[in-house]
């Protein structure tokens, strides 16, 4: 039996990248117990610790070698092994050499069907101590690095400079060299707070070690929550609500070891700019936190995190505001500059702003936004006048400061800076709304001239990149035109907008004229593929939508109507039943070697009770769902045909297909024909 | 720990600290440069094994960050203290860090923080890795292991810390801005940063972003790229990087000047990266052709 001890291994580096900081513990910690696990040697929990200078990993449990390893090898029949004087032939010897051993000491093995030279050793497991440090090695050369470097005389490469190495089983330490250093049982803490080295006992003190002595706090999710409680409990403090943006969370907490939230102040002046600009300032600059009265105002304080219990706090703070306002400043020296030349002015200025090089510049893209807006306005519900004036300004903000210095700001300065000129609400509204979805689970544009232009905007963008063979190939999707396609999908969807994609292709394809060859086709197959794949993430069966797909209509608001009436048909008792019979006839037909087949029944020619039933309730089922088909209500089409399951059911339970009278047969399969062209006109339920 | 925080006292408080770490202290160089990384003693001693511990002021000139003497702390004409060791020391964050204790920044008062800022300079076919480092928040100096220089790889690696010595000293004297600095206490009492240089940076604002005549700039931006070229084809790397360095500055004036369109920018950026990859390899030609002199004086 084997023992079990605790194992840390800790890479001590230099500062690494705060915003990749997860990534690379995660990888580490994953790579070794992969490599344990197909090394055969068990270990409990396997935890990574990061902090921006030490990537570890604590395994609980690690069993001290890999199990024996039992070898058995059967080699020539006994009749071949030796020859006639008993001496061993060529193979026999072969067989032995391969085991590493003569032929007198390999065994036999008899059965019932014969007997066979045989091998069998027993081959010790090694011990866990010898693997790690190559299983250590091998991870580490296999992290998520995006940018390797090298450092002093350049032998080593690694994320950042790595200085020391710890790795401790129990309380030995594992010999081995990594990265080109020893490794040890030392580590070290904060670099003001804890300049000395701290040696680690054993294993599993290591965290908590390092956490009292070391005054750090190695585990990445318990120092982000510890920030977000001194957030927490300083913005309750103030009575305010402080912004955690969860992406800025988890940068500081990946630039930081030892967090101390301290709440700083600004010129309440500044307020008069925008507060999305002093919100951007404040975290993408400054990587702080701003914080919000209770009416959703912003207060003239922030709060920083720093990475020191300050001997003196307030000339942490005097710093950090002293800084913040220069920021500040600037945010505001950018706005009051920005609102000298109106947006309208600004338009001309995109034409020196590159698109993409094949598709022209911006300006190029404001022209056949402007005509797609144009096109499709009456039908989203848009004022064409509204829609066409947006798009002309809705990337003239590209072109201001404000956008340069924080691109995230684009959209909400152009509604600001409309605002300012005196544009319409309804314009405004529309140029912040046009970027929207811009993720997952963002919002719908909201007015409809926002929907006019986030539709044209993204139609443009799909067909333009399709149209130069940019599409995504494989994981690569530099334009993320996948998001593109699902924010237009769901836009269309969503608000119940009858745009057939198709068209809506076609013409933006022509504004293009000859800079591009058009990929209509292709890109409505590849917004097929984004609507699986929504459709999966909601829960709709993948046979639901194959069944749908198979009259590809082009058109995803009608798409997503027939989607709600397929599942709504699969609920009904008569689905089952109804499904296979389609099935059935599909696979009748394709066998059936008539290939004119049409809706003329001959009603002269039905001769059994059961097939005129069915044919009158197919004449009656015709007539029913014409209007039905006028208003697109699919759900009611497959409820009615729903009663078809009886006369169906009764037809094949009494009624022979294929009879020998070609006329009669014949007469049979248009009946069978004309029945699946109804369900077919909604959808393909022999597939569900 | 200095007590003089005047500017000229910081200077002279980092020149004796890293004269101490064995630099040799150098001069600014005397062309127009946008960062110290374009000294020569800092672009060209990074290619090849040779080893280098060198620092000095070096002033700065970015056209494009004139403010008319207006801003609070931006110039278009500022120094850098520029340090750099090759190869870089094993304790190359501890010396800098001591560095700032040389300069009355103490450690356990101050919150000091490295934030990933990786460098590179399209001009320079030159990038690497490192940091800003922050003092309670103010980026004070640029902290970068070079990778690439001249599209060589950097083996071994210079190290190199561009100190911000303006936003240090407004920090360490309480002031909110670059011009109310107080450069020395003399005879004529205090001489501020804006005596010596608020009519320079009036007048050059003008110059740089209305006056400057593109034309002449286009002219001589091809000039120099043709005359850097012939440097390149006698073989003598330094003229040629003389050139590269004039052709870059006219670049930044044409761009102060709107006068380059976005696409045309790239094309200009690449016109001088193109020249400044030649001289690193002809450099390391005419380095190894000697020998490499200095490696001789590495103790083995």
């Amino acid at each position: 039996m084997s023992k079990t001890q605790d194992f840390i291994v800790e890479i001590g580096t230099e500062e690494l990248p705060p915003n990749d900081l997860t990534a690379l513990g995660t990888s580490f910690a994953k790579s070794i117990a992969e490599q344990l696990s197909s090394s055969e040697i068990n270990h409990g929990t396997v935890i990574p610790y990061v902090t921006p200078r030490r990537l570890a990993v604590y395994i609980k449990d690690l069993e001290d070698a890999q199990p024996e390893q039992k070898i058995e090898k059967r080699g020539p029949a006994l009749s071949a092994a030796y020859m006639e004087d008993g001496t061993p032939t060529k193979a026999a010897e072969g067989f032995a050499s391969s085991c590493g051993v003569t032929v007198e000491q390999l065994t036999t093995l008899e059965t019932d069907k014969g007997s066979w030279l045989y091998y069998e050793s027993v081959k010790p497991g090694g011990s866990t101590t010898d693997l790690i440090p190559t299983i250590v090695t091998n991870a580490l050369s296999q992290l998520p690095i995006k940018r390797n470097m090298r450092w002093g005389t350049g032998e080593l490469s690694f994320v950042r400079p790595v200085h020391w190495v710890l790795m401790l089983y129990g309380k030995s330490v594992v010999n081995g060299t990594i990265l080109g250093i020893q490794a040890d049982s030392i580590t070290f803490g904060h670099r003001v707070h804890a300049p000395s080295p701290i040696k680690i006992p054993s294993a599993d003190q290591y965290a908590v070690k390092l956490e009292k002595d070391g005054m750090v706090i190695p585990d990445f999710a318990k120092r982000k929550e510890y920030i977000r409680q001194q957030i927490m409990d300083i913005a309750d403090k103030e009575e305010a609500v402080a912004i955690i943006d969860p992406e800025l969370l988890n940068t500081v907490t990946g630039l930081i070891e030892h967090p101390v939230a301290l709440l700083a102040t600004f010129d309440a002046d500044f307020l008069e700019v925008p507060k999305e600009c002093l919100i951007s300032a404040m975290q993408d600059h400054q990587k702080c936190f701003a914080l919000l009265d209770q009416d959703k105002k912003l207060l003239p304080k922030f709060i920083l995190i720093s990475n020191l219990t300050s001997n003196d706090p307030p000339t942490v703070i005097r710093g950090n505001e002293l800084v913040m306002h220069a920021r500040l400043a600037d945010a505001a020296f950018h706005y009051n500059t920005d609102l000298q030349m109106p947006l309208a002015k600004r338009v001309d200025k995109l034409k020196n702003i590159v698109y993409q090089k094949q598709l022209g510049t911006i300006y190029d893209k404001i022209l056949r936004i402007k005509k797609l807006a144009k096109h499709i306005a009456t039908e989203v519900g848009a004022d064409e006048n509204t829609a066409m004036r947006a798009a002309e300004l809705c990337k003239a903000d590209l072109v201001t400061n404000m956008v340069y210095e924080f691109p995230e700001l684009q959209g909400t300065m152009g509604y600001y800076y409309a605002l300012h000129d005196n544009e319409s609400q309804d314009v405004a509204d529309a140029i912040v709304e046009h970027y929207k979805p811009k993720f997952a689970q963002d919002n719908l544009p909201i007015s409809s001239a926002g929907v006019a232009i986030a539709i044209a905007d993204r139609v443009d963008t799909l067909v333009g990149m399709f149209g130069i063979g940019k599409a995504p190939t494989g994981e690569k999707d530099p334009f993320a035109l996948r998001r593109q396609a699902l924010a237009l999908l769901r836009i269309l969807v969503d608000k119940e907008l009858e745009l057939d994609l198709l068209q809506l292709f076609t013409f933006a394809a022509e504004q293009y004229g000859n800079k591009i060859t058009d990929p209509s086709e292709d890109l409505l197959l590849f917004c097929f593929d984004r609507l699986k794949a929504w459709y999966l993430t909601e829960d709709v069966p993948a046979k639901v939508f194959a069944s749908v797909l198979a009259n590809k209509p082009s058109s995803p608001a009608d798409f997503h109507r027939r989607i709600i009436a397929v599942l709504e048909f699969q609920n009904l008792p008569a689905a089952t039943n109804l499904a296979a019979a389609n099935k059935r006839v599909h696979n009748i037909l394709q066998k059936s070697e008539t290939t004119q087949l049409s809706e003329n029944i001959d009603p002269g020619l039905l001769v059994t009770p059961e097939e005129q039933a069915l044919y009158k309730e197919l004449q009656q089922k015709n007539a029913e769902i014409i209007p039905l088909m006028d208003q697109a209500n699919y759900s009611a089409i497959l409820q009615s045909l729903a009663s078809l399951q009886a006369p169906v059911d009764n037809f094949f339970e009494h009624v022979m297909v294929n009879a020998e009278e070609q006329n009669l047969r014949n007469n049979r399969l248009q009946m069978l024909h004309s029945l699946r062209k109804l369900f077919l006109q909604v959808a393909d339920v022999s597939l569900l | 720990m200095s007590n003089d925080t005047t500017f000229q006292g910081l200077i002279t408080a980092l020149e004796r600290f890293w004269q101490q770490q064995g630099c040799l202290i150098l001069q600014p160089y005397d062309m127009e440069v946008g960062a110290g990384t374009f000294h020569p003693d800092t672009f060209l001693r990074a290619i090849g094994p040779e080893p280098w511990r060198a620092a000095h002021v070096q002033a700065s000139r970015r056209p494009t960050d004139g403010r008319y003497g207006e801003h609070p702390n931006r110039n278009q004409h500022f120094f850098q203290y520029q340090v750099v060791l090759k190869p870089s020391p094993e304790n190359f964050q501890e010396l800098y860090l001591e560095s700032l204790v040389a300069i009355g920044i103490d450690p356990a008062k101050h919150d000091i923080r490295f934030v990933e800022d990786n460098w590179e300079g399209p001009t320079l076919g030159a990038w690497g890795l490192g940091w800003e480092v922050w003092l309670d928040g103010m980026e004070i100096t640029q902290f970068t292991y070079f990778q690439q220089v001249g599209g060589l790889e950097c083996k071994p690696t210079m190290g190199e810390l561009a100190y911000g010595i303006e936003r240090i000293a407004l920090y360490l004297q309480g002031k909110h801005r670059t011009q109310d600095l107080i450069w020395a206490i003399g005879p004529y009492g205090e001489i501020t940063y804006g005596d010596v240089y608020q009519q320079s940076e009036v007048e050059m604002s003008k110059y740089n972003f209305e006056i400057a005549d593109t034309d002449m700039l286009f002219k001589h931006f091809d000039q120099w790229e043709s005359e850097s070229n012939k440097m390149i084809a006698a073989q003598l790397p330094l003229p040629a990087y003389e050139m590269v360095l004039k052709a870059s500055h006219i670049f930044n004036l044409l761009d102060a000047r709107h006068a380059i369109s976005v696409t045309e920018r790239q094309q200009y950026i690449l016109r001088v990266r193109n020249l400044a990859k030649q001289v690193a390899e002809l450099y390391y030609a005419s380095r190894e052709a000697l020998g490499f002199p200095l490696l001789s004086r590495v103790p083995a």
